[in-house]
């Protein structure tokens, strides 16, 4: 028997989905590295551990599949992300043109459209009373802006969500769901492909830019149809997700959501706070390239390892009073982005997205209730809500 | 432990201990030095972590890679030549006296 920690937690159970943080407590509360035996993975859930698994690619590689399935030993499902599941050098090539496309130059011209929309999409709600905030407002607004960025036109958006659920329900062991879900869709992704292609993208947009980099030779045009794709699947679901759980967050703590109200330019701080907080992103893996030691322990070659980043923002060791949800405390490299050379390429977008959803929504909302249940969303690679009824209170005109 | 001092678009220098194989970024960040965002935690995303590194001669800096080219040509304040990310700034030995200046943006 190894010397190990381990633990029975199942991290895709019903129980630990609708309660991640205290398995993440228990966790911590174990060892640093701990063997969930349920899946034959190791497991890191501190701030240090995790920052480390995530910036030493030379151990822990992204070619082994950015989901529970190791492609080290198992043939992979569908052929692998370019940008996602490779390791450098390839990766750095495929992540310099997403850079470029998505630079803060790009960002400065965006967030006219942004405030904008924002300030629309508020405004359509705010006298209505009682509102159900995922339709009407959490997955309405990204719906609109990211695809509207990106240069995609209007018709069949849904499509993009049912796209998302492809993707990120592959992130955990096989279940029946899931086989069903992808039959019922099959169409879905030669939708997608249909409208990455160059000619179907506006002028402008981000997809445009990224075919530019085919233009200049640095990726293939069919590289460029794989890079659109690519943000049309992280880029929807995940901010659907977290603005959602960002204005849950603040509808449960009326006394931070009555700063924000006060403020408004506490927008960018409380998106943060959320992500910190309670995300979307919960975990993310990686495959050991060699045998290794972490924390004292020993980690064999092509093992699969979680990497918990929504208990390191949890960790004592790193924040103070971590349970708080605290819209003014200065946050000091939170990850729920990742970190490191595949840390999220698209996190400020994301941040300047929502900057401008609860901005509007500071500026035109006195107060809010939720009124009912909430629900919770049960794919294992993203957490989000399906449902959060809530009372709004206009501002006075 | 090898120092680096910060001189803020004011004038103003903090100069920190920064242990080796940290980013002069997070040394920054995490003794509040005003003038350094690093917002996307070093991911070479953000480009509010750029810095004037003043004495650049002798210290065995990386070279300014690919990723962090490009970010640096959409800094909120104008590039330089002696212009860096500081989360590509990763501390060693040979850093000691290191003297980085800051924008006076960073959005
Ligand atoms: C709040 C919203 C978002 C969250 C929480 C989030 C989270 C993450 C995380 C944790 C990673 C790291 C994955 C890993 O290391 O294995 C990542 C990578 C990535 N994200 Fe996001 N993301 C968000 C929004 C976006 C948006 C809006 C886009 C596109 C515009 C995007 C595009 C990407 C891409 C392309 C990668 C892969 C980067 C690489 O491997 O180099 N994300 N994201
Ligand atoms: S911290 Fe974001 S580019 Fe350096």
């Amino acid at each position: 028997m190894p010397n190990r920690i381990t633990s029975q937690i199942d991290p895709f159970s019903p129980e630990f989905r609708a309660d991640p943080y205290s398995a993440y407590a228990e966790l911590r509360s174990l060892g640093k590295v701990v063997y969930l035996e349920k899946h034959d993975i190791w497991c890191v859930h501190h701030y240090d551990t995790c920052q480390k698994v995530l910036t030493d690619y030379d151990t822990y590689s992204n070619a082994g599949g950015g989901g529970i399935r190791n492609y080290f030993k198992e043939k992979p499902w569908r052929k692998p992300s370019i940008i996602l599941e490779v390791d450098p050098p390839e990766h750095t090539r495929t992540r310099t043109v997403l850079s470029r496309a998505l630079s803060p130059k790009v960002l400065r011209q965006i967030r006219e459209r942004f405030d904008a929309d924002a300030a629309r999409m508020v405004a359509e709600v705010r006298d209505r009373g009682e509102i159900e905030a995922v339709s009407a407002l959490t997955r309405a607004y990204p719906l609109k802006v990211f695809p509207d960025s990106v240069g995609l036109a209007e018709e069949g958006r849904e499509n993009l969500l049912i796209y998302g659920t492809m993707v990120f329900g592959a992130f955990g062991p096989v279940v029946p769901w899931y086989e069903e879900y992808m039959e019922t869709h099959k169409d879905v992704p030669d939708w997608i492909v249909r409208r990455c292609q160059r000619d179907m993208l506006a002028e402008g947009g981000i997809g445009q830019i990224i075919y530019g980099a085919a233009d200049e030779g640095k990726i293939t045009e069919e590289e460029a149809m794989m890079l659109v794709r690519t943000f049309l699947s992280a880029g929807v679901d995940t901010t659907v997700d977290s603005i959602g759980l960002c204005l849950w967050a603040l509808a449960r703590h009326p006394e931070q959501y009555a700063k924000l109200r006060d403020d408004p330019t506490l927008a960018r701080n409380a998106f943060e706070e959320a992500t910190r907080w309670d995300s979307s992103s919960q975990s993310l893996f990686r495959t050991t390239l060699k045998e290794t030691e972490l924390a004292g322990q020993t980690i064999g070659a092509n093992e699969k390892v979680m990497i918990f980043i929504g208990s390191a923002g949890r960790d004592p060791e790193h924040f103070e009073d971590p349970d708080t949800f605290d819209i003014s405390r200065k946050i000091k490299g939170q990850m729920g982005y990742g970190v490191g050379i595949h840390g999220c390429v698209g996190q400020m977008f994301a941040r300047l997205e929502a900057e401008c959803f609860f901005q509007a929504f500071a500026q035109q909302i006195d107060s809010m209730a939720v009124t009912g249940p909430t629900g919770l969303r049960m794919h294992p690679g993203l957490r989000g809500l399906t449902t959060l009824p809530l009372a709004l209170t206009p501002k006075a005109a | 432990m090898p120092n680096v001092t910060f001189i803020a678009d004011d004038g103003t220098e903090t100069v920190l201990d920064v242990a080796v194989g940290t980013s002069i970024m997070e040394a920054a960040v995490m003794s509040n030095v005003d003038g350094i965002m690093g917002e996307c935690g070093g991911s070479i995303n953000c480009a509010t972590c750029h810095v004037y590194v003043q004495n650049a001669g002798g210290f065995g800096l990386p070279d300014v890679g690919e990723v962090e080219n490009e970010m640096l040509d959409a800094t909120a304040a104008e590039r330089r030549p002696e212009s860096r990310l500081s989360c590509q700034l990763i501390m060693t030995e040979a850093m000691a006296g290191l003297i980085v200046r800051l924008p006076d943006a960073q959005y």
